[in-house]
């Protein structure tokens, strides 16, 4: 690695800004079948949360000039059964088939699809439909004694879920301070901007989806199982997707439905998910009960941890959302209890929203540290130097890089940490002023990646993987690393991803793409190299050691300079490798190593507080993060603030509220499901120590992106509390939790 | 339902479309007209990915009629510039990264516009309350703010040039 490298880590503006900019990026919604529109398709939606479907009336549809068709489970086998998982091709939201029976599970299942001419008429005729059900006793609210309670082994990363290692209680009783507390965190929707939609033409037995999915081969796999193809049949085509946070990772009911009624009309199809069927149709984060317990001696040094979380699962979906992972490996401790339990509740299924487990498991933990420093009479950060540790707790194993000490430094240097003074103490004007802060980890992961690595006549390099860009910046950093190995600019290197013809890369999920091209990139580069020298040999010349660059249509080592247009013979057009890295990290059933991979990081926040209206503020918030390298300072920057602004969102303002007798998300709008605008954010501060971890991959890179959110909320209710003494246990924080209490 | 001819002014070419009444502008915009740069997002006016611009003033197209923009000049995303020659503000959001996934940009940068020719030096708070109706979720806004501050100040001194 080039450690004064002009390309990795430098602020390159990000390649597909152009077609960003002017309308021209097309995202799933925008394309066109070759010939002619498509149908445009609607959902119908179960009303009720538990029961049957007797019937349809869709007396009033067939008068509608431009219905085209209605599909339903009474359509036969449109759908092939689909068992989840299968032999690990791929990974479904939900382990149910669309349309395989009349059961239903939860309101907002779906139940039926309305094809027609426009979408105006789809929508009126999904209205139209009238459906005959026959409920059962559904089970709804949280606390409700007859639901089922589970205790899943493991997340779907493999790691347990149920971990316990020394004596809790013999720790409890060499402490000295005790904390012991209930958090509660709300149910969340990803929310991001584009909502799911997918065009589905078929051609004969091929199948092409235009699908806004954060993982092209995923769904590839799906949909030829429950369409009954060969995988090599369908093709999944995702050159933009507006942003996903999670809901758009495993593949969901909506994907193969359309491609369903596409086959069943004979034409293309598109549907388009409204923003409220975004609320019941592709997972949310569930609402989290933990009850957290932290014992230290007078040192502040932990003797005791346990976290017990309580969430729920739906009928159909087994997301469980991990908030212990987090405790289990981050503060020094030898006596420990993690546990999780869901019940099993006639509500829609939940999936990974940006850092699950992580976002909501650290606002109780960090909380609970807050509070376990407060009785202490420490500082919260040397609370959490006190029980830092080199060691991976889980495992025992080093970690392969961590340098969370500087981001704590670092973090209370520019935010002005000795600025801080004792509970609702800091006046300024009408306001109240705390600070607080929160640690902030991420798993490292990687996926098996292949990728093909091209060059053409002109001297351009062509990298393509089925891996996509969600809006992290994938586009960018891939023409980085392509452009590093072999000595060029980015702008000489063209990316071709979103596409699961491709060879194949993982979903975009877990913070784990760049991380794993990083490897495949490494190993496709070496292979292109490779062909290239012998190439240059074959025709008579002798390359030397130096690497080889490609450059201004020329191929350079050392002395030797040879136009491009000379090395591929006119017959080929171009020189294609392939390479790539089988290797998986942080998954458990992973390569067998010595070392333990995270992300470590410190959000320090400044809240200010209106004493008389209790409005909640945050002026100031800065980010410091050990990710390894980073391969583009812009687009890394920008992934850190986003994050960031997501947890002021999880910290003050996000909240789906489910009604428990019906069943029904509440407020499934962004007019009543509050996100951060323009107005709520101001300038954060965001630093990256930058330090490569090679033993990941050979870009040094761990990725990033959903750390930004960890610790975020915890920050802010510290904060919070450290303004007015008041301590929230809760999100989101509102000003009616403080009015009452707030110090005159 | 009675289909009507609805005569518009798009990026400063005339159309005529045919659309029912209940029909949505930014529907016949991307359907009718193939002008798919400005996006559903919400369906309710929140997000403004489908701002577009109508007779000087910013518009979310989700929650108007196609058939109320009769005799209007509409301009879209597409009416602001091109891949190969990019409008300022397009290349300073292209530059300061006021973007992530795009899918809000159109919206966002068609609303920026209309913001300029509103207040040609807007404060920063200004921006922030002048965009306040744009939904972002990637970026936090941060470099969306230093995109529209920097084309002003570009486009501002490219005015006292010519002056």
């Amino acid at each position: 690695m080039n450690v004064n490298s002009t390309v990795i880590g430098k602020p390159i503006s990000r390649v597909d800004g152009r077609l960003k900019t002017t309308g021209a990026a097309r995202y799933a919604a925008d394309h066109r079948p070759v010939e002619g529109r498509p149908l445009h398709a609607v959902l119908v939606k179960s009303s009720i949360a538990s029961g049957r479907i007797t019937g349809f009336d869709l007396s009033a549809l067939q008068s509608m000039s431009g219905f085209v068709r209605f599909v339903s489970h009474l359509d036969g086998a449109l759908i092939r059964t689909i068992k989840n998982p299968v032999d690990g091709a791929f990974a479904a939201g939900e382990e149910y088939t669309p349309f395989e029976n009349d059961r239903v599970h939860f309101v907002g299942q779906h139940i039926g699809l309305v094809v027609a001419q426009t979408l105006e008429v789809a929508e009126a005729a999904a209205k139209a439909v009238v459906v005959d059900y026959e409920t059962s006793a559904a089970r709804i609210e949280f606390a409700d004694p007859t639901a089922e309670v589970r205790q899943p082994d493991l997340y779907n990363t493999g790691e347990e879920l149920q971990v316990s290692r020394g004596h809790v209680e013999a720790g409890l009783v060499e402490a000295v301070e005790i904390v012991k507390a209930t958090y509660t965190t709300p149910i969340e929707h990803h929310n991001p901007i584009e909502p799911s939609a997918t065009l589905a033409v078929w051609d004969g037995d091929h199948l092409t989806i235009y699908d806004a999915t954060q993982g092209s081969v995923n769904d590839k796999n799906y949909v030829a199982f429950g369409m009954s193809v060969d995988p090599k049949n369908v093709r999944v085509l995702n050159p933009f997707i507006g942003g996903g946070f999670g809901c758009k990772g495993f593949t969901w009911p909506h994907t193969l439905i359309a491609a369903a009624a596409a086959r069943a009309v004979e034409q293309p199809v598109l549907l388009v998910l409204s923003r409220k069927d975004m609320y019941t149709s592709c997972g949310h984060r569930p609402y989290t009960e933990q009850e957290v317990t932290l014992a230290a001696d007078a040192d502040g040094v932990l003797t005791a941890t346990r976290h017990r979380t309580q969430s729920y699962r739906s009928l159909v979906g087994d997301h469980v959302e991990p908030c212990g992972m987090t405790t289990a490996m981050l503060y020094q401790c030898d006596n420990l209890e993690v546990t999780h339990s869901v019940r099993v509740l006639n509500r829609p299924s939940g999936t990974p929203l940006r850092s699950p487990g992580e976002a909501p498991g650290t606002f109780a933990l960090e909380s609970a540290m807050d509070e376990l420093a407060e009785k202490l009479g420490m500082d919260p950060v040397d609370l959490r130097r006190r029980n830092h540790t080199d060691i991976d707790q889980r495992n025992g194993r080093k970690w392969s890089s961590k340098h969370l000490l500087e981001c704590y430094d670092r973090g209370a240097e520019k935010i002005g940490w000795g600025r801080r003074k004792a509970p609702g103490q800091w006046r300024d004007g009408n306001d109240l002023v705390g600070l607080g802060m929160a640690t902030a980890c991420y798993p490292g992961y990687r996926m098996p990646t292949q990728t093909r690595l091209t060059l053409d006549r002109d001297g351009t390099l062509h990298v393509g993987v089925a891996v996509q860009d969600i809006g992290t910046g994938l586009y960018t950093v891939l023409a980085q690393m392509v452009a590093e190995r072999f000595g060029t600019s980015p702008e000489n290197v063209r990316v071709l991803i979103g596409d699961s013809d491709l060879p194949p890369g993982p979903l975009a999920g877990g913070s784990m793409t760049t991380a794993s091209v990083a490897a495949a990139v490494d190993d496709g580069c070496r292979a292109l190299s490779e062909k290239l020298r012998a190439r240059l040999v074959d025709m008579g010349h002798t390359p030397g050691n130096e690497p080889l660059v490609i450059d201004g249509g020329a191929l350079r080592s050392g002395p030797l300079s040879v136009p491009a247009a000379e090395v591929i013979p006119t017959d080929v057009h171009e020189i294609v490798a392939e390479g790539g890295s089988d290797d998986t990290y942080g998954f458990t059933g992973g390569v067998e190593t010595d070392k333990s991979f995270y992300s470590f990081g410190a959000i320090f926040a400044e809240v200010r507080i209106d004493r008389d209206f209790g409005i909640i503020r945050v002026p100031k918030m800065t980010g410091v993060f050990d990710v390894g390298r980073v391969i583009n300072a812009k687009t890394a920057r920008s992934q850190m603030l986003g994050g960031m602004t997501f947890g002021i969102g999880m910290a003050l303002m996000e909240e789906t509220f489910i009604d428990d007798k019906t069943g029904r998300f509440v407020n499934p709008s962004l007019g009543e499901y509050y996100v951060p605008v323009n107005a709520d954010v101001n300038e954060f501060d965001v630093e990256m120590l930058d330090i490569p971890d090679y033993d990941f991959n050979p870009f040094g890179a761990r990725g990033l992106g959903e750390i930004s959110n960890v610790g975020a909320s915890a920050a802010i209710a510290n904060a919070v509390y450290n303004a007015t003494g008041i301590r929230v246990r809760h999100l989101p924080i509102r000003l009616d939790d403080l009015l009452e209490d707030l110090p005159r | 339902m009675t289909k009507q001819i609805i005569k518009m002014t798009v990026n400063g070419e005339v159309q005529e479309v045919i659309a029912e009444p209940r029909e949505l502008l930014i529907y016949v915009l991307r359907e009718k007209l193939g002008m798919t740069g400005p996006h559903v997002g919400c369906e309710t006016s929140h997000c403004g990915a489908c701002t577009v611009d109508i007779d000087g003033k910013s518009v979310k197209s989700c929650t108007m009629f196609a058939a109320q923009a009769q005799g209007a000049e509409i301009t879209t995303i597409e009416g602001l510039g091109s891949p190969d020659a990019l409008h300022v503000l397009q290349e300073s959001f292209k530059e300061h990264h006021g973007l992530q996934c795009g899918y809000c940009t159109p919206g966002m940068i068609t609303r920026a516009h209309r913001l300029l020719e509103e207040n040609p030096d807007p404060t920063e708070e200004d921006v922030r309350i002048g965009m306040a109706g744009n939904i972002c979720r990637c970026t936090g806004y941060q470099n969306i703010v230093k995109s529209i501050l920097s084309a002003a100040a570009e486009m501002n001194a490219s005015k006292e040039a010519a002056q």
